[in-house]
């Protein structure tokens, strides 16, 4: 067992609030015999003023509702009055108050992350300021500026998708309330407490068996811990599912990466509870929940515009089929502004509200080792993360052979032998690699495979 | 000239001590409005300072009126009781049971105090009615100045101040979220 000291368990900076219950749950979460290697440290680092604030927001956000245009081309009520704000406090949006909304330019990821200041509001706290990093499936990795109560915001949005179903939260003092699960060789993992509910339990951990003494102490750990929901990606829930589990969490969630319907109904039928496939961005947080009885993606957030555009950024009516461009979202340290998700789908009328049909962009792939091992894009995003990378694009073909594609700030003669170097190790093999340089394509698609990709469900 | 300083401290004596609902309310509702022309980021910076004024000038004159409804005659508090207040109750502010009283019973403390150590130096309806007078003043100007001054520029954060604060491991600790993306 790993000894956590109580000065980084529960350090003031990560938890500026922290009562008895919490210590206690932080303790029992690190301290459990069948517990895994926690490798890393966070918390919810709210004030008791940002824990008020984020139950009023919670509040507001249960209580309100998504505004519903007669046409989708009309953009939301609150247009004038943000798009005013923006003008006088985002460099990239001066000038834009009062242009008809369909003039507006779009925002792509390429242009956050070539000039992120220029798109963040004058007055930003930024010695204060979060970071969450995503790799995305375009080719442009982003670093989005975030704050501890946009964080909170989350779980009001997860409320939301949960009530959709039914589903109530109910886990308070003593109680684990949510585990995030993931299946990859190595991610962040550590331990914190939910001040929104009593600081009810919250972990974070890697199910890979090498990051526990035996691999029979991860089904161990999580029915003694009983969390009242688990997330993951479609990869991590898959192999939750085949740990034999007696513990039925009250729903699981979904995200990252497009879940098949059959998985989800294994799924269901494996735990007896709902699975939410949240259609969720870093840049944007939980844009829509997938709800079987309309075939479609709810809207979530009251205050995000979702439109629909074609080739040429003019909006589309409802019903027809186009890129997904978001405006407004939750985020003040990113204030978003017609900004291309790079997924398309139809926006569509259903009894249940606003919906997203026919989503497609962000399906999983998987790459297979010369010794015949699956490697699942994760792993890959992680490997090239400490890269100076523009852009990439990552391609096995048919014939089992790799091709890696960079748009580097170094020159990529310098960098590909430890480009190559980190890929093998993360495979933990050889490859047949080759490393080209990559010309710049806003809508490259960053992981493509030519093989079938291999069974995920359970 | 003491005649007209003798009307326009009858004037503001007149205004000072009118009912404390009447000033209360009044007051809460202008300093409600100043507080969102100071919070306006899309005003110029001189009329947010002057919203930011009748924030400062309407939050002292409710402070002040609370003060000297509750002064007497009979006071609510005797001096050795708002001074032990004063002095105790910030310890227990921080108090998940005890805090929002103790918060509470602190501000009418200083409120006392406050109007108490005006009435020292001076007649404190006067005080007040000038108080809320300079507050109304303030928040006119504000409110004028929004319209006519020109709108502020956004100035973009120092680029690289921006990444050195992403780049930190204190930054990518992050908060908790129930969900990654």
């Amino acid at each position: 067992m790993t000894l956590v000291m109580d000065k980084q368990l529960f350090c003031p900076r990560r938890f500026p609030v922290l009562g008895a219950a919490g210590r206690a749950m932080l303790r029992r979460l690190v301290d459990h015999p069948n517990a895994p290697m926690y490798r890393d440290f966070s918390g919810h680092r709210l004030t008791r003023l940002g824990i008020w604030r984020a139950r009023v927001r919670q509040w507001q956000v249960m209580q309100a509702e998504v505004p519903w245009p007669m046409r989708a081309t009309d953009p939301p009520p609150w247009a004038d009055a943000w798009l005013r704000q923006l003008a006088c406090t985002v460099p990239a949006a001066r000038g834009l108050a009062g242009r008809p909304w369909s003039d507006l330019p779009l925002v792509s990821r390429a242009d956050l992350s070539s000039a992120l200041h220029l798109h963040t509001p004058a007055g930003l706290p930024v010695d204060r300021l979060l970071c969450f990093s995503t790799s995305g499936t375009t080719g442009h990795p982003l670093k989005v500026p975030s704050l501890p109560r946009v964080a909170a915001e989350y779980q009001a949005y997860h409320r939301r998708a949960l009530r959709h179903f039914g589903t109530e939260l109910r886990a308070g003092p003593g109680q684990v309330g949510i585990v995030l699960a993931g299946f990859q060789k190595r991610c962040f993992t550590y331990v914190s407490v939910n001040p929104l509910q009593g600081e009810c339990g919250l972990a974070k951990l890697n199910l890979n068996p090498d990051e526990w003494r035996s691999p029979e102490d991860r089904a161990l750990y999580l029915d003694a811990m009983a969390p009242e929901l688990v997330s993951g990606d479609p990869l991590s829930l898959a192999e939750l599912a085949g740990l034999g589990l007696k513990h039925r969490p009250r729903a699981l969630l979904s995200t990252s990466m497009a879940l098949h319907d059959g998985l989800r109904r294994e799924l269901e039928w494996r735990f007896r509870c709902p699975v939410l496939d949240l259609y969720s961005m870093n840049e944007v947080g939980p844009i829509g929940v997938f709800d079987p009885k309309v075939d479609g993606f709810v809207l979530l957030q009251p205050r995000l515009h979702v439109e629909i555009v074609d080739a040429a950024g003019q909006p589309l009516p409802y019903g027809q089929f186009g890129e997904v461009v978001v405006s407004g979202g939750f985020n003040p340290c990113l204030p978003l502004l017609r900004y291309r998700t790079g997924d398309c789908a139809r926006l569509e009328m259903s009894a249940r509200g606003p919906v997203l049909r026919g989503l497609v962009g962000r399906a999983p792939v998987r790459y297979r080792a010369p010794s015949g091992r699956w490697m699942n894009n994760v792993e890959l995003s992680q490997a090239l993360a400490p890269f100076p990378l523009v852009q990439f694009a990552f391609h096995q073909q048919a014939d089992g052979q790799f091709v890696l594609r960079a748009n580097s700030v170094e020159p990529l003669a310098h960098l590909a032998p430890q480009l190559r170097e980190a890929i093998e190790a993360r495979f933990g093999e050889p490859l047949p690699l080759t490393i080209e340089p990559l010309v710049a394509d806003d809508k490259l698609r960053q992981y493509t495979s030519d093989l079938p990709a291999p069974d995920i469900a359970c | 000239m003491n005649e007209v300083l003798a009307v326009l401290v009858g004037g503001l004596r007149g205004i000072g001590a009118a009912h404390p609902l009447l000033i209360g309310a009044t007051c809460a509702a202008a300093l409600f409005w100043a507080a969102c022309r100071w919070a306006d980021e899309t005003s110029a910076p001189i009329a947010r300072r002057a919203g930011g004024l009748a924030v400062v000038l309407l939050g002292l004159g409710l402070l002040l009126c609370l003060g000297s409804a509750t002064n007497g005659p009979p006071p609510m508090l005797r001096p050795w009781q708002w001074l032990t207040g004063l002095a105790v109750l910030p310890l227990l502010v921080r108090s998940t049971r005890f805090g929002g009283v103790a918060a509470l019973s602190f501000f009418l403390c200083l409120a006392m105090a406050l109007a108490t150590v005006v009435g020292w130096v001076a007649e404190v309806h006067v005080v007040l009615g000038l108080i809320l007078l300079a507050g109304l003043v303030a928040l006119i100007a504000a409110v004028v100045l929004a319209r006519l001054a020109p709108r502020p520029t956004p100035k973009p954060v120092a680029p690289v101040r921006l990444q050195a604060r992403l780049d930190m491991p204190e930054a990518n600790e992050a908060a908790d979220k129930y969900t990654r993306e």
